[in-house]
């Protein structure tokens, strides 16, 4: 288990009522799944909705949100699965697309 | 240059002297998108003194763009934003040039539609494009100052080709097809902090934000940095080995 410092930024932050916070977790997914148990109001704002189409249970992240770790965005790592380390520090980014 | 400019620009001549003037009048910048963003970029370049702006977007004036697209006024509704941005830029400077593009950008035609600069600005309200700009700057090595912004919400990073991570190494997905919210205030953050990266760059002074992505949460008043990483073996630009592979850089 590794301990990690999350960071939320906009909306994500304010569905938390907190910009950051310590969490633990072999990997993404572990840390991301207590955050959203933490707060439930992030669960549809993070992940893609589960029970979709017949689409497989496995927990996905929603397509507009980027996670980074120590500045990696997870989506060239192993995604979801990507391993943690103590002291990591993983960015939750909201889509910021408009000009 | 002359008297006149020497006054204009008395200001601005205290932090950088006449060099760093002459650099910004020999300067030619490319900003890509002339709305929200776009309207703060190009006015403090253009009011600085940058001798050649070139503006792209192929958008006409509406009345939802009003709230922040403060070059386009309300007489201007259905008129080309670049033909509204120019005759607001030229009105407030008549010393630079000003050279618009009306074009959509494309993969195809990006590299023919896009002149030569020493900077480009991302000033687009969509990824897809971003993507496109992205591959350009990093092909021809030319700095490429990033924002974006959504409601309260806005972000920015400076990318310099073979140095920092690349658009594509930080963000790699598309947009979400959505109408976005938008305070004036917003992007008038974001690009005025564009502008400023601007000046430093052609100046050569500060400190860019490279490999920072700084967000800014005008809900909470709130600036904060992320460092950023090269992706491994980019296929934009190449990551860490810093060198840019020939077949994918398009």
């Amino acid at each position: 288990m590794a301990e990690v410092k999350i960071k939320l930024f906009a909306n994500l932050r304010e569905a938390a009522g907190t910009p950051e916070l310590q969490l633990s977790g072999e990997k993404v997914l572990d840390v991301l799944s207590s955050l959203t148990e933490k707060f439930p109001k992030l669960k549809a704002l993070i992940f893609e909705e589960a029970e979709a189409e017949g689409k497989s249970e496995t927990p996905a992240l929603c397509g507009y949100i980027n996670v980074l770790i120590n500045g990696n965005n997870v989506r060239h790592l192993e995604g979801l699965d990507t391993l943690l380390s103590d002291a990591d520090e993983i960015a939750v980014l909201p889509p910021v697309s408009g000009g | 240059m002359d008297d006149f400019e020497r006054e204009k620009y008395s200001r601005q001549i205290l932090l950088f002297g006449e060099e760093g003037q002459e650099k910004l009048k020999n300067a030619k910048v490319f900003i890509a998108g002339v709305g929200g963003l776009g309207s703060p970029v190009s006015t403090y370049l253009a009011i600085s003194g940058i001798g050649k702006i070139i503006i792209a977007d192929f958008d006409c004036v509406e009345a939802s763009n009003l709230n922040r697209q403060f070059l386009h006024h309300e007489k201007d509704i259905g008129r080309e934003k670049v033909e509204s941005a120019k005759e607001k830029l030229l009105a407030m400077n008549p010393g630079v040039e000003i050279e618009v593009i009306r074009e959509k950008l494309t993969e195809e035609n990006a590299d023919s539609t896009v002149p030569g600069c020493d900077l480009i600005i991302d000033a687009l309200d969509n990824f897809e494009a971003r993507h496109i700009l992205n591959r350009l700057a990093v092909k021809r090595k030319i700095p490429l100052i990033h924002g974006a912004i959504s409601g309260y919400t806005g972000q920015a990073t400076t990318i310099i080709p073979g140095k920092t991570p690349c658009l594509y190494c930080i963000f790699p997905g598309v947009s979400r097809k959505e109408t976005f919210p938008a305070v004036g205030t917003t992007p008038g953050i974001i690009g005025s902090i564009q502008a400023n990266e601007a000046i430093k760059y052609i100046t050569g002074q500060g400190k860019l934000l490279e490999g920072r992505l700084l967000m800014w949460d005008g809900l909470f008043c709130s600036l904060t940095e992320i460092k950023l990483a090269k992706r491994n073996n980019c296929p934009v630009c190449g990551g860490q080995m810093g060198e840019i592979p020939e077949s994918d850089s398009r």
